[in-house]
């Protein structure tokens, strides 16, 4: 058996004998197979001992003796959440999709699914690929960034990689999960549009490349709770798409009606049972739902699980945070910290020439991997910024001030030849958020959607601004997990790298970027807009929330309003020329290329865009939006002819009306280049045959 | 030539700190893995930093990091010091070995304030010094519980830097190479080529050492030669009835106007004055007159700080 070739077809080789298996099973049976088995007093059992939330994998049907593995579900995505000081922590998914790299997400997705095994697990659940509609939004950094058709790139690259091992890739929150405080109760509504071009088409193409299991979310789409929304799953996901795995539901939380629930297509209760088990067995003896309902589900499930569990390969536990493993996790944050600004290219810094080297800042000594809710990784270490940055500077001592004392930072500063400031965010200031009138205290209830502002800390501002300009040799590593508005304190530094939380090893890349030992290659999957008000209004305190048609750089795009830093941004420490740009049809492709020319003295890393332009559309459209990409390595001097292929049918749009796809015939708009701002690209026509 | 002169009380192993009352009279450069609190309960005393020298009076608490290379030295008025040496280890909040933390604590200095009054400080360090006169079986253990408490409130109240180092060997070696440096400067003010045989003295090219010295204390060599050569003269004019010309040449200055010129820099004033200033510091040091002084100032330091107390 080719244990890498887990596809749909191969799953759908096993449906005559997950059938069989499920025709030999009771009712009970069948129901309990959907059914999590890690109640709520085992999950707070575990949390007030020394162990924490999804330690062991958590449990979920099987039926030994009738040869039916049980669903072992590990949580992510930063890397797998079990064990303490053991596992491999990468860089947050915001940072991988700055990377614009598939092909090392896939390395990634393949490492972590190893991990996966070694801790006894079969699914890994960290495939967030929500579009966060506003960078608000706590949980941004769990997801690839702004842009679905990246998502899609970046999510699908996950699965094939976690699929490599024989793990059953989980892809969540289906859907609209895009705000954190109200994620429980919210009901989120939006035009069929908005729906399939902007918060479906990349659960959609996650599951064209092999997704085998969807988490609901917890909150309402049109009125109904997703993880018993008949309309997503059984209309759209299971017909439409064709989806031929399981679903799951949020946590405990996820349905609230076993009628509703098993009737909508809902496979799997998580991580316990509440509505399912005797209460399902009687609603399909009172005749509230058809047994068939059952079946379906259980066939599912076994064929998924029979499917995944052909593989007999062993797996060690010494390969948990494994050297490889944690290369992969430096490789990954040298790729996708991206920088923002570099005047006077006061980056990278001459280790020969610069002597005395003065930290500022609250979390430049802090270990800061990202938030404490379900995606929290245990690592056996995490080298802070200020490690980093000793550990790279050469053979000197680093003076760390947390800088709360202005006048003593500034006095620092000012003896100083080189000063960097690390501020930004930590779990308090963004991330899952768990009310404690939920759950009770198990898990940190800080942390949630940014309501109050999209800026730094007011004592970081006003630590930039004071101390910024007391010694222009001076950079600021921003730590966050998505946007963070930058207007009222850029001016006072001359360098900006964002960082986002770049996992166990990141401040070890943070520090050979500093120092130019790499070359910054990253580029924003955010727009970084000049002002909170450019972006969706929304309101995170609420029980309705609409989605609109445009977010992020489209919408500035469309309103014309200026980013400060456009998606799809980010400096290198050489320079790139694009020229000769050229853009056809190739039967149902679009290919675009263009001559790259790295003009600068370093080698280095650009990703090269493709957008496509839509001013002749009769309907409303994007000025500009991302269909392909690509990332390219070039010497000093080199030229390379870059070739990006695709679909044509990237460039459909959704009719209401006709309930379906369609592609306009008109003139679009072509742009290849470095970023999504007009200055950065090449524009051209396509016309199609 | 150097040493403190003091009482030392030696405390069980398990103890996180030595404390001394002692009259001190002159202490050369050196460092320790320490963190020494001293406060002084009579009279004056100069605490040298580095380049920086500072008069602690009555009353005044500073605090020397570990691994800082500092010197004491007697001022006009004969002292009566408190000294607390905590040990590095109970320092190490983070449980890593290449960080260091660097407090601003300094009643004669001011730059850089506590959060809390020096007056919470200076009781605690006076319960400390009465309690470790004490011969009480309970004394130990109220001892090791106020050093504990002293010990988070430096870190809750008071400045710090914290310094990186990539590794413990870059860590170690650094406070060692730069009072190997110290000490040849020392030895050495009137060599001619000082520079060139201190860099083959330690085996570092000159750029290697400027960086070096750059990089840890913040000063050019040249910088750090004057200094010396300044402490050196300020001995002399305190101790001796040397003439200036003749002390500017055994300190390795170039000319009486060079002296001169640094000095006023320095210290604002010009040599002449100073040593009219402080008529009666012509004794040098009297090591051994000492000795029977102590018992006196015992108890006479534990009537002083209990006074601390009170206030």
């Amino acid at each position: 058996m080719d244990i890498k070739g887990i596809d749909k077809n191969y799953r759908l080789s096993f449906t005559e004998k997950a059938e069989r298996i499920v025709e030999g099973l009771s009712l009970e049976e069948k129901v309990s197979l959907m059914s999590g088995k890690f109640s709520a007093i085992d999950m707070i059992a575990n949390f007030h001992c020394e162990n924490h939330y999804n330690y062991i994998p958590y449990p979920a049907g099987g039926i030994e003796e009738k040869g039916i593995p049980q669903v072992l579900f590990c949580d992510g995505p930063r890397g797998v959440v079990c064990g303490t000081g053991k596992s491999t922590c990468y860089p947050v998914p915001m940072l991988r999709g700055a990377s614009f790299d598939v092909e090392l997400e896939e390395r990634i997705g393949q490492a972590i699914a190893k991990e996966v095994r070694a801790y006894g697990g079969n699914l890994f659940a960290g495939i967030c690929i929500n579009v966060p509609y506003h960078p608000g939004w706590g949980r941004s950094q769990e997801t690839y960034g702004e842009e679905p058709y990246h998502i899609g790139q970046m999510g699908s690259a996950m699965v094939r990689g976690v699929q490599k091992e024989s793990v059953i890739p989980c892809i969540k929150h289906f859907a609209f999960n895009s705000m954190e405080n109200a994620r429980f109760n919210v009901n989120i509504e939006c035009d069929k549009r908005a729906e399939r071009e902007v918060f479906l088409p990349h659960f959609k193409e996650c599951i064209d490349n092999g997704a085998a299991a969807v988490m609901t979310s917890y909150n309402l789409y049109k009125g109904v709770q997703c993880g018993q929304n008949e309309y997503l799953i059984r209309d759209v996901l299971k017909g439409e798409w064709d989806f031929d795995g399981f679903t799951m539901t949020d946590f405990i939380w996820g349905i609230n009606d076993t009628v509703t629930a098993a009737n909508s297509g809902q496979d799997l209760e998580m991580c316990n049972t509440y509505y399912y088990d005797a209460k399902l067995v009687n609603a399909v003896k009172e005749g509230k739902v058809p047994e068939k309902a059952v079946d379906e589900a259980a066939v599912r499930i076994v064929r998924t699980l029979i499917t995944y569990t052909q593989d007999n390969r062993e797996y060690s536990r010494e390969l948990i945070g494994c050297k490889e493993h944690i290369s992969l996790a430096l490789e990954s944050a040298q790729k996708g910290i991206t920088l923002i600004k570099n005047e006077n290219k006061v980056l990278p810094i001459n280790r020969e020439q610069v002597e005395s080297i003065v930290v500022l800042g609250r979390l430049a000594n802090h270990e800061n991997i990202g938030d404490n809710g379900s995606g929290r990784v245990y690592p056996p270490y995490v080298i802070t910024p200020l490690k980093g940055i000793a550990m790279t500077a050469g053979n000197k001592k680093i003076v760390y001030n947390d800088g709360s004392d202005l006048e003593h930072a500034k006095s620092l500063a000012r003896k100083a030849d080189y000063v960097i400031f690390v501020v930004g965010y930590d779990h308090n200031d963004e991330g899952e958020f768990v009310s404690s009138d939920q759950v009770g205290n198990f898990m940190d209830p800080m942390g949630g959607d940014r309501t109050e502002s999209l800026g730094l800390n007011p004592e970081d501002i006003r630590l930039i601004n004071e101390v910024g300009p007391v010694n222009s040799n001076s950079a600021v590593v921003l730590i966050g997990g998505s946007t963070i508005l930058m207007e009222e304190w850029k001016n006072s530094v001359n360098a900006i790298l964002m960082a986002y939380y770049p996992g166990m090893e990141g401040g070890m890349a943070i520090g050979q970027i500093l120092f130019g030992d790499i070359n910054p290659s990253g580029k924003l999957p955010f727009v970084i807009p000049k002002s909170e008000k450019d972006l969706p209004e929304i309101n995170w305190n609420t029980d309705y929330q609409k989605y609109e048609y445009y977010h992020g750089y489209k919408k500035l795009d469309k309103e014309t309003i200026e980013a400060a830093y456009p998606y799809g941004f980010g400096l290198s420490y050489t320079e790139f020329k694009i020229s000769n740009a050229h853009f056809s049809q190739k039967d149902e492709y679009i290919e675009a290329t263009c001559d790259v020319k790295n003009i600068g003295d370093l080698a280095g890393d650009e990703v090269i865009q493709l957008y496509a332009g839509y001013s002749q559309s009769q309907i409303s459209r994007p000025v500009k939006a991302l269909i392909g990409f690509t990332r390219v390595t070039l010497e000093p001097n080199q030229t390379k002819t870059v070739t990006i292929r695709t679909p044509i049918k990237q460039l459909m749009w959704y009719n209401e009306e006709k309930r379906g796809w369609e592609l306009e015939h008109i003139i679009y708009d072509m742009y290849i280049g470095t970023s999504s701002s007009i200055n950065d690209l090449i524009k051209g026509e396509l016309i199609l045959n | 030539m150097s040493s403190y002169i003091f009482e030392t009380i030696e405390h069980h192993k398990e103890n996180p700190a030595k404390i001394i009352v002692t009259s001190i009279d002159h202490s050369d450069y050196h460092w320790h893995y320490d963190y020494e609190l001293i406060m002084v309960i009579k009279g004056e005393l100069i605490l040298s930093v580095l380049a920086e020298s500072y008069v602690l009076k009555a009353g005044d608490i500073a605090l020397v990091n570990s691994k800082e290379i500092h010197g004491y030295r007697y001022s006009n008025v004969e002292n009566i010091c408190l000294i607390v040496q905590i040990k590095n280890e109970f320092f190490d909040l983070k449980d890593d070995k290449n960080q260091s933390y660097y407090f601003y604590l300094n009643s004669a200095k001011e730059t850089i304030k506590p959060r809390i009054s020096y007056e919470h400080f200076r009781k605690m360090l006076a319960r400390i010094g009465i309690e470790s006169g004490e011969k009480k079986q309970t004394s130990n253990l109220r001892i090791k519980g106020i050093v504990y408490m002293l010990i988070s409130d430096l870190f809750d109240y008071i400045p710090y830097d914290i310094q990186q180092y990539a590794n413990e060997a870059v860590k170690f070696t650094d406070s060692e190479d730069i009072l190997k440096i110290l000490q040849f400067i020392e030895n050495n003010l009137v060599s001619d080529n000082l520079t060139e045989e201190l860099c083959k003295a330690i085996g570092m090219s000159e750029k290697s050492l400027y960086r070096f010295l750059k990089s840890r204390i913040d000063m050019t060599l040249k910088e750090l030669i004057d200094v010396t050569r300044l402490n050196r003269a300020i001995y002399l004019l305190s101790y001796t009835d040397k003439d200036n010309s003749t002390i500017a040449t055994e300190c390795g200055f170039c000319n009486d106007n060079t002296f001169y010129r640094l000095f006023k820099k320095r210290f604002g004033m010009t040599p002449l004055n100073y040593k009219n200033k402080n008529p009666d510091n012509k004794k040098p040091p009297r090591i051994k007159e000492v000795q029977g002084y102590l018992d006196f100032s015992k108890a006479e330091a534990t009537k002083l700080l209990k006074e601390y107390i009170k206030n």
